[in-house]
């Protein structure tokens, strides 16, 4: 799994910094990762990494740590 | 005349109010609490109320439902300076909010409710109730002025046309603060039904949980909330009590509309297709879910105890289908009026029960109605509405040139010249002070604003879909 690539989807998506992605980022905790955001945030990571996520990990997915796990299991599948 | 706030006696036993945390509350407890803070307000007052989806949130409506005075209602996650706006604009009287830098007068919970120190002693108007803000986040601090007989004829309308009892249990999905958000609060406490209160996001497991555990048997939901759901594949979802989805601020994309129409027809679910505006209260017309799979483009008919008419330029009535012209309702839940200042709270109802929408409509053979497009420029952004005339406005007093524009969803920016740099910029304080997310937000480059002869802004010219 690409991390650079993940960390880029956040960036680009959530529109924050760099420096704010680590593994503790959380859903909720900034303001632009509420709903809105979470919707582009899940676009953006199933168009770079061609994949499909299924509903349990959508909502899953609430820190940056997570994403890394779920991104991962999904590549690992393909 | 009875109002539900004052007879809510009558359902003493049921739930009112189930939370989050999984604590429930019968009719009778939310009285007492309510009453509680009625009696320490002073006669005929003006409190602002910080709303998020919770018990004490409720509570403190009630109470000042119940009492002689007036609720302002605030988005507890408002921001700061839109929230000082309106403080300073109508110096409310109390507030009850989760804040606890100034003496309690009394508390429920982490809420406190607050004397301020305004003693203006002015008159605000008897038939006055409510105030609710038009836009949600915008930084206007224009105000809709309801009256009791606008709040209980609109519960009464929506409770009726979807069949509410005490056996309901709808999930919050929208701040109290939003029209839509506080129908779903009233038409359900005028049934003696309970409502689960919750801020949690559709995005998590929370929201989904509480649904099954609960028995949630409802929700509303604005366009993007179906965005939501489609991309949550609610299809697959299977929520055996839930039997009522609600859909109103904002037209839902045609494709969202038939999809929805199809999945809930195959669930079993009532889905109504609404429109409204909170000039109305809430609600003013509603499609009957047997009729939406093969009418899912249209806004229905008026709601119980109203009417809808289309109008021409020239104010007269278009009797014959398929004509375009302004929508315009009659009803007794058409506000008393806008308010700008504290003064105009003491001016009575200067609409007489009509409403121009502002919305460009037809109607078919069967007489449904269907949104064609806007007469004004607004656009609606995540059930907000959106006054583009205001952004422009504040966008050139921060010194750029440029015109807004879009459609609903999509708020699309036209700067003159090719600067990366100012284009940043403009997004960044657009989502800083409105709050809107980027993502709903375009910007194009143009070489200069096109114009008429007399100075008039060509629009279609910047944005046209060609």
């Amino acid at each position: 799994m690409d991390e650079h690539k993940l960390r880029r989807a956040f960036v680009d998506a959530l529109d924050i910094e760099d420096d704010n992605v680590v593994d503790s980022l959380e859903y909720g905790t900034v303001k632009e990762w509420d709903s809105i955001g979470h919707m582009k945030l899940i676009s953006e990571i199933e168009l770079n990494f061609d994949i499909m996520i299924d509903t349990d990990d959508v909502i899953a997915m609430n820190t940056f740590g997570r994403a890394k796990d779920i991104v991962k299991k999904y590549s690992d599948e393909n | 005349m009875n109002y539900f706030w004052n007879t809510l006696e009558q359902f003493n036993d049921n739930i009112c109010a189930v939370t989050s945390d999984g604590r429930s509350f019968l009719y009778k407890e939310v009285i007492e609490k309510a009453d509680s803070l009625k009696t320490v307000l002073s006669s005929k007052s003006l409190v602002a109320i910080f709303c998020r989806n919770d018990y004490e949130t409720l509570v403190g409506y009630v109470g000042v439902l119940r009492s002689q005075s007036i609720a302002l209602l605030i988005n507890d996650t408002l921001d700061p300076e839109v929230t000082a706006t309106l403080l300073a604009t109508y110096s409310p009287d109390y507030v009850w909010s989760r804040k606890n830098e100034e003496v309690a007068i009394a508390s429920i919970g982490e809420y406190s409710l607050k004397k301020r120190d305004v003693d203006l002693g002015d008159m605000l108007h008897p038939d006055l109730k409510l105030l609710l803000s038009t836009s949600g986040s915008l930084g206007s601090p224009k105000l809709v002025k309801l009256s009791s007989q606008n709040i209980q004829s609109n519960a009464k309308s929506i409770a009726s046309y979807l069949n509410l009892s005490p056996t309901e249990l709808p999930i919050t999905t929208l701040n109290m603060s939003y029209s839509y958000g506080l129908s779903v609060i009233n038409s359900h406490l005028l049934s003696g039904a309970g409502i689960l209160l919750t801020d949690a996001s559709l995005m998590t497991p929370n929201f989904w949980n509480l649904i099954k555990e609960k028995k949630v048997t409802s929700f509303a939901g604005v366009p993007f909330i179906y965005e939501m759901l489609d991309r949550l594949r609610f299809e697959q979802m299977d929520l055996p009590s839930l039997k009522t989805m609600t859909q109103a601020g904002g037209k839902l994309p045609l494709f969202l509309a038939k999809k929805f129409a199809h999945i809930t027809h195959k669930k079993n679910i009532n889905f109504y297709i609404m429109y409204g505006q909170t000039e109305a209260t809430a609600r003013i017309s509603y499609l009957s879910p047997d009729q939406v799979m093969k009418k899912y483009t249209s806004i229905g008919k008026a709601i119980p105890g109203g009417t809808l008419e289309i109008v021409d330029d020239k104010g007269d009535v278009i009797e014959m289908p398929n004509k375009i012209g302004e929508l315009v309702y009659h009803g007794k839940n058409v506000m008393m009026g806008y308010a700008k200042t504290r003064c105009e709270l003491s001016k009575g109802d200067e609409m007489n029960r009509t409403l121009r929408t502002g919305d460009l409509s037809s109607f078919d053979e069967e007489g449904f109605f269907y949104i064609q497009g806007r007469k004004s420029r607004f656009i609606k952004l995540f059930g907000n509405r959106v006054n583009l005339d205001e952004i422009d406005h504040f966008l050139s007093e921060e010194g750029f040139e440029c015109v807004t524009g879009g459609e609903d969803e999509q708020l699309s920016v036209a700067v003159v010249g090719n600067d990366r740099v100012s284009h940043q910029q403009i997004k960044r304080l657009i989502t800083k002070r409105f709050r809107y997310h980027h993502s709903a937000i375009s910007l194009i480059a143009i070489p200069e604003i096109p114009r008429n002869s007399s100075g008039k802004i060509l629009y279609e010219k910047v944005f046209s879909k060609n």
